[in-house]
């Protein structure tokens, strides 16, 4: 049983569709991230699964209960951040998270002090005085303080300093190692590169790639600086299709390859080359070819990869 | 009903009860107080000039026909809109408050996030504002209990008899807290179910107030919240106004539920 499934969910705002039909299931035990442009549709679908938002069509499930029919009962089991935290300013952090505590009718008492802790937050001081990130640390500890068994956190490391993003993501490694599931919506790709282990890419409304990071890692597009001998370097029609220009002078290209190396190495053995440097491949480049690239309709990411659309190699 | 909910609730709201209790409370025993020095004179004056008097009871939306008696002046205390409006306008900074408030607030993200079904919140936010009002309608009652025992009038008060006034005062409250819940589910925007609200008041109000002096309006008074409210005919006729109050809290209950059913469907956007 996937903590999340989510299948042809659709959600329309008047005569305007934000998602189109996505289908995405998060395995349990995993932390997954959720990673998209901005009005690509994450929160919307976050809201959904939290039963905030109704969608118009499709079966949004948690712990394969429907999340609009059962969400109070899926949400004794689920924690969640929202992408925006609002607390009532009058209250202190503790009278805030021992609200939270008494309406779920658990005792948290010691987790809230555990993660108080942790995070360095002066519980006892009115929310009107704290800053966004110590709200934004209110808002985690109260998302994790009864220990559920699922995390859903859009975006959560807005408004923190390194440090205690550091202290977040040990926690959440801490939670996943209890075989417990993370749902971490963000759109600094770096953060989820570090931290997840899976990964959902939403753009316009489409899930346009749902894949482990190794799997995304193998599939990304390698960067590569060649530099040729003085006056021999060939023109663009001479280029091979795997490659893509980002950078070009007169001796050298600086590009992406989205081809086997071996293929690489092959057409560079025919070139009068000076000095080539092909660097590991980092998700960064693969994500902002998701992000921007505007030719390419949903279904064809979904069943090709980015790689497809530039060509296998030689 | 979630306790925690009901609590915090109860506690937002404490503040602005007291504050509208106390008020409500002082402004009938003032009013005792300026019926006892004044009360006799003005009404000699008011008896010799029949437009002044007129414009007194539009004023007071009552109707000053016959001998008016100490009881009958309390009564009026009643209507008048100092009172009416220091019930209505906590409950509907209440039931607001509540509702769209969270939303444009952005609390309303975490409060429905909880293991609690949509209905469970609104039920327990709306025993608050229940509470409220049944505080509220009870607060002239005491101030004609202090007033009384404070200024005493010649002529004994009968405080039994203005029992089923303050109980359809509280139906009253009812009627103008279901609505404004209705409404309140229907938007997101605070401000916009203020409006809304204090204008349809506003509207029911004037109509009854001008109601027994142009008879075009007399044909459609039964809209008017206040045709359900007559507290110098009860105290006058000694009477329980069962009907009335049937028909302000079935009125307030309708509102209240379809405003329930609408709080359990609706999506909660973005604060």
């Amino acid at each position: 049983m996937n903590p999340i499934e989510i299948r042809q969910v659709r959600k329309s705002y008047g005569s305007t569709e934000v998602l189109h039909g996505i289908d995405l299931s998060v395995s349990p035990g995993s932390l997954t991230g959720f990673l998209g442009p901005n009005g690509a549709g994450k929160s919307t679908t976050i809201r959904i699964l939290m039963g905030l938002i109704r969608s118009t069509s499709g079966i949004a499930t948690v712990f394969d209960k429907p999340v609009w029919r059962m969400g109070h009962r899926i949400r004794a089991e689920v924690g969640y951040l929202p992408g925006e935290v609002r607390f009532h300013t009058n209250w202190t952090g503790r009278t805030a998270l021992n609200f939270f505590a008494g309406a779920r009718r658990r005792n948290c008492r010691q987790e809230i002090d555990r993660l108080a802790r942790q995070f360095d937050l002066d519980l006892s001081r009115t929310i009107r005085k704290y800053s966004s990130g110590m709200k934004q640390k209110l808002g985690l500890i109260q998302a994790m303080m009864h220990r559920p068994q699922l995390l859903v956190l859009d975006e959560p490391t807005n408004g923190l300093d390194p440090l205690v993003r550091k202290t977040l993501f040990q926690e959440l490694r801490e939670i996943v190692d209890q075989k417990r599931t993370v749902l971490f919506s963000s759109h600094t790709l770096s953060e989820v590169e570090e931290l997840c282990d899976a990964v959902v890419i939403l753009r316009d409304g489409h899930v346009i790639e749902q894949e482990s990071i190794r799997e995304l890692r193998r599939r990304a597009l390698r960067r590569v600086e060649i530099r040729f001998v003085a006056g021999t370097a060939p023109s663009d029609s001479e280029l091979p299709e795997g490659l893509v220009v980002l950078r070009r002078d007169s001796d050298s290209i600086v590009g992406t390859w989205g081809g086997s190396v071996p293929d690489l190495l092959g057409w560079l053995s025919r070139c009068p080359v000076d000095d080539v440097i092909v660097e590991r491949p980092g998700l960064e480049d693969l994500f902002m070819t998701y992000y921007t690239d505007s030719r390419i309709g949903s279904q064809d990411w979904n069943q090709n990869g980015p790689n497809a659309q530039k060509g296998d190699g030689l | 009903m979630n306790m925690a909910i009901f609590s915090r609730s109860l506690r937002d709201s404490a503040t602005l009860l007291v504050l509208a209790s106390a008020g409500s409370i002082v402004f009938v025993v003032l009013f005792t107080w300026a019926m006892q020095n004044l009360g006799p004179e003005l009404l000699e004056f008011l008896s010799k000039f029949d437009f002044l008097k007129r414009i007194f009871e539009v004023s007071l939306g009552v109707k000053m026909s016959g001998e008016i008696s100490s009881n009958i002046m309390y009564a009026v205390s009643f209507t008048h809109l100092v009172v009416l409006i220091s019930g209505w306008g906590p409950i509907i900074a209440m039931v607001t408050s509540a509702t769209t408030g969270e939303e444009e607030r952005g609390t309303a993200d975490l409060l429905l996030s909880l293991p609690v079904q949509r209905w469970t919140v609104y039920f327990s936010t709306s025993l608050v504002w229940v509470f409220s009002a049944a505080v509220l309608a009870a607060c002239p009652l005491a101030g004609v209990a202090i007033g009384s025992a404070m200024f005493p009038f010649k002529e004994e008060i009968r405080l039994p008899a203005f029992v089923p006034v303050s109980i359809n005062l509280f139906a009253l409250h009812l009627a103008i807290g279901g609505v404004t819940s209705m409404i309140s589910c229907c938007s997101s925007r605070r401000g916009q179910v203020i409006a809304v609200v204090v204008a349809l008041t506003l509207v029911s109000v004037t109509m009854n107030f001008v109601e027994p002096f142009i008879p075009v309006i007399e044909r459609f008074n039964f809209l008017g919240l206040l045709h359900y409210y007559r507290p110098v005919d009860v105290v006058r006729n000694s009477s329980w106004p069962i009907a009335q109050i049937m028909v302000l809290a079935g009125f307030g209950l309708m509102s209240w539920l379809a405003g329930m059913f609408v709080y359990c469907r609706k999506d909660v956007p973005v604060g």
